[in-house]
């Protein structure tokens, strides 16, 4: 009996690292880009780097995968037969990193916001006015992003609440729409769910800073433009157990030789936009896969004439090799992945095994 | 020769296993304590999710009765006695009785058909009492609590249509208005009545009249009124306009109905300002003495609310800048003589953990002015950062700690500055930092004069920082100064 007490006791003491170390080690997924924007913007879809970055921040009542509408923070949508009446119900866990639940008054605001920007936007004078960007091309090149549809369709959104309690079940907003729209739930509540009031009192919609009021898995850390963005995983996302990792890094690498040797060597994990050298390269490689890029299922829908990459080759213009591909990316081997990656560009189920 | 050296060993062995045994005690104990303080957080939540729970089933429409404190428990035993009393004697006390059980005994029972008849058993027996003696308020009271279960379970009674039952509770209103118009009991019983036929403003005005009478009530019945009113009017009826009794209601709405709490926030600040008014008039007229006057100001000063709403603030600080003017506190009673002229600015806050490279590193993970999360602020290399949105000149940044906690000195800190959240330089600029103390609170008030940046970083740069200067973001960093009308 005291021998078996004295095992037990040296079994408790050879696994006491493991009781007090943390329950998961920080962990980080690393992406090269061609170049890293100081600016975001939430209209810019047609923008592959500024859409692959709001897919891990911004999150939307649904999502899309092709015709199918496939719920995100709301549970429940429904229309009217005459589809001029939307009811949704919104996840109560949905809460933004001020812990405000995104209820049915967030929701209003997050379409006003949209509301009002489109109108900013679709006035002439408001697309010159650079005043506030640090790189007035860049900003130019994400309000072109901009589809002109967008815009329109968001100035004919009238949005009356009729609800304003919420059940058990979650908040349930009514939207009222002029003219019938089956397209309703594709091209208005796939918008990014913002906090409104902290997005105005910034003045620069997200600017140079780290304002990044979105409700979504991650937040904006660290924005150095045409270096680096951090996302770091906010702890209070409501789908538990998710953001698998920690941090994610959209870093900017000089040539697309640097990118594929960090690829190799693991410091970094995904080349979302690889050249046509690099695809050529990578073919049947040991530990580098090659996938279908999610942006071909993001163009889908809505429906996306085409990406618009601020910049087409990595870093010599005119070489075909250099050429950025969009329907195709480089990933390591020990990159874990899942059907949200595949469909949305989604790493909240992402992990290398390797940090563990 | 050996015999002695196995028994050497075994001496040996069993020391050892004998400290083993003790260290592992020691270990087990040190878990199990530790097991027990993570719980305690996980106690206090589920707490906090049976109080959810329960709000929720009142906004599902579930009646609230008065307590019937712990005699739920007895049903059984309380309907069997009363049915036996009832046997031998028929007085209208022992039919109120075995009604009071039969209605205990159906709240009880899920089954539909077994609760129908529990209840119409239930509104038997009280008719029976109320013949005997149809002026006991009482017996009103139980009647309208049955009718109005009756009427929200939509059931019927074997001689009674639902439609006369209705008719039969309008009755029973107009008849207990008369008969107990100041009783708790009549006007919580009034007020679902009149929720249950859909005269929502009369049932407001019940527990308006309920709230007056100053009657303790339990907590489901403070739940059910927190979570009436459904705008600011129905809220304006309801909410007290005198201290104390405003203070649970700010408490409630703040944390459970946030939405609202700022959509009403005009309602809430009338209310707080009639409280201070309130509060002077009882010290005029010597309702209450000096001394406790300052208690209850200091008690307001303690809400969130009171430093977020700038109203209320202005008033505050100018009732305590006399106070403190007339004790001789002159360095606070200068701070809030100027703090009351002056807004406070709705900032963005953020919080570093660890800042090693100050200059460089950013502020990210932005919250409002308001939030509720709790920060530690001296921690070694730790920074409160914020961002100074357009149109308005900070001339104050306050530090608040949480009560009884240690002081920070003034030395321990620096400010940085950043005009892009990327470059921070230490701001040179006058500023003058004091460490003061008011009523077990520690202070860091910072005075600058016209800064030219947006973005601000407080460091603590101190080795001996224990985390204690921990508070939630809302007071722990307040600044204050002028808006520039545009």
């Amino acid at each position: 009996m005291k021998l078996n007490l004295s095992k037990i006791f040296f079994t408790l003491l050879c696994s006491l690292p493991l009781l007090v170390s943390p329950a998961r080690s920080e962990n980080i997924i690393r992406l090269a880009l061609p170049y890293v924007p100081g600016e975001l913007h939430p209209l810019a879809i047609e923008e592959p780097v500024n859409r692959i970055i709001l897919a891990n921040i911004a999150s939307s009542l649904v999502r899309t995968d092709k015709d199918k509408i496939i719920l995100d923070a709301a549970t429940r949508l429904e229309s009217t037969a005459a589809q001029d009446e939307w009811n949704i119900t919104i996840n109560p866990q949905a809460k933004f990193r001020s812990k405000s639940p995104a209820d049915e008054y967030f929701v209003q605001d997050s379409y006003n916001f949209y509301s009002n920007l489109a109108r900013e936007l679709s006035a002439d004078s408001a697309k010159q006015n650079n005043s506030h960007s640090d790189n007035p091309a860049y900003q130019t090149h994400l309000i072109n992003s901009i589809p002109p549809y967008l815009l329109e369709k968001l100035l004919s959104i009238k949005t009356d609440i009729v609800i304003s309690r919420s059940s058990q079940q979650g908040a349930l907003y009514r939207v009222q729409l002029t003219e019938p729209s089956a397209n309703f739930s594709k091209w208005v509540l796939t918008l990014p769910l913002i906090n409104a009031k902290q997005a105005v009192a910034f003045a620069q919609l997200l600017g140079s800073g780290t304002n990044t009021p979105f409700l979504g898995p991650y937040s904006l850390s660290e924005n150095r433009p045409e270096q680096l963005i951090v996302l770091r995983a906010n702890d209070y996302y409501y789908r538990p157990t998710y953001p698998r990792t920690a941090v994610i890094e959209f870093r900017s690498y000089a040539s697309a030789t640097d990118a594929l040797s960090a690829l190799r060597t693991g410091a970094i994990d995904i080349i979302p936009f690889p050249t046509a050298e690099m695809i050529a390269d990578t073919q049947n490689d040991t530990i580098i896969s090659q996938m279908e890029n999610p942006l071909i299922n993001l163009k889908q829908s809505p429906k996306i004439s085409n990406w618009k990459l601020y910049r087409n080759f990595w870093s010599q213009p005119n070489n075909e090799q250099d050429q950025l591909i969009t329907e195709t990316l480089l990933k390591r081997k020990t990159l874990q992945s899942d059907d949200n990656f595949r469909l949305f560009f989604d790493l909240t189920g992402c992990k290398s095994i390797l940090s563990y | 020769m050996k015999r002695p050296r196995i028994s050497f060993h075994k001496n040996q062995y069993e020391l050892m296993n004998r400290l083993l045994s003790i260290l592992l005690v020691l270990l087990v104990g040190a878990a199990a304590a530790v097991i027990l303080i993570c719980s305690f957080d996980s106690l206090r939540l589920g707490s906090a999710l049976v109080k959810l729970q329960q709000t929720y089933s009142i906004l599902s429409g579930e009646i609230v009765l008065p307590d019937l404190k712990g005699k739920e428990q007895r049903t059984e035993e309380f309907l069997e006695r009363a049915t036996a009393v009832n046997k031998d004697n028929s007085s209208a006390q022992a039919k109120y009785r075995l009604s009071q059980a039969q209605f205990l005994s159906s709240r009880g029972t899920v089954d539909h058909i077994q609760k129908s008849l529990q209840l119409c058993s239930a509104l038997k027996s009280i008719e029976d009492a109320q013949k005997f003696s149809p002026a006991n308020s009482n017996y009103q009271i139980l009647a309208i609590n049955i009718l109005t279960t009756i009427s929200h379970e939509k059931f019927s009674c074997p001689d009674k249509t639902s439609d006369l039952l209705i008719t039969q509770l309008h009755q029973a209103i107009a008849h207990a208005e008369k008969l107990a118009p100041a009783s708790p009991a009549a006007l919580l019983a009034l007020s679902q009545a009149n929720l249950e036929l859909g005269n929502k403003l009369q049932a407001l005005q019940s527990l308006r009249r309920l709230q007056l009478l100053g009657s303790t009530l339990s907590e489901q019945e403070q739940l059910y009124i927190f979570n009436l009113p459904d705008n600011s009017e129905e809220l304006a009826l309801l909410l007290p306009t005198t201290y104390p009794a405003f203070l649970p209601w700010i408490q409630y709405f703040s944390q459970v109905r946030s939405t609202d709490f700022s959509r009403w926030n005009d309602t809430f600040a009338r209310a707080l300002l009639q409280a201070l008014l309130d509060l002077e008039q009882r010290l005029d007229k010597n309702k209450i003495g000096e001394e406790d006057y300052i208690r209850f100001i200091l008690d307001i000063a303690n809400l969130d609310y009171a430093l977020e709403n700038n109203e209320a603030r202005k008033k505050l600080d100018t009732i305590m800048a006399n106070i403190f003017g007339r004790n001789n506190n002159l360095t606070w009673s200068n701070i809030l003589n100027q703090r009351k002229d002056m807004v406070r600015i709705p900032i963005l806050k953020a919080g570093m953990e660890l800042d090693k490279a100050p200059e460089a590193s950013m502020l990210s993970s932005w919250l409002d002015d308001t939030s509720k999360e709790s920060i530690a602020f001296n921690k070694n290399n730790s920074a409160l950062g914020f961002y100074l949105p357009e149109n308005y000149l900070p001339q104050l940044i306050i530090l608040e700690a949480a009560e009884r906690q240690k002081n920070i000195s003034a030395e321990s800190i620096a400010l940085y500055a950043s005009s892009d959240n990327q470059a921070y330089y230490p701001y040179k600029q006058d500023a003058q930092i004091q460490s003061l103390s008011l009523a077990d609170r520690h202070y860091i008030v910072i005075s600058i004069k016209q800064p030219t940046f947006r973005y601000f970083k407080i460091l603590y740069s101190n080795s001996m920082g224990d985390g204690s200067f921990r508070q939630r973001l809302t007071r722990l960093v307040q600044v204050y100064g002028t808006q520039i009308k545009q």
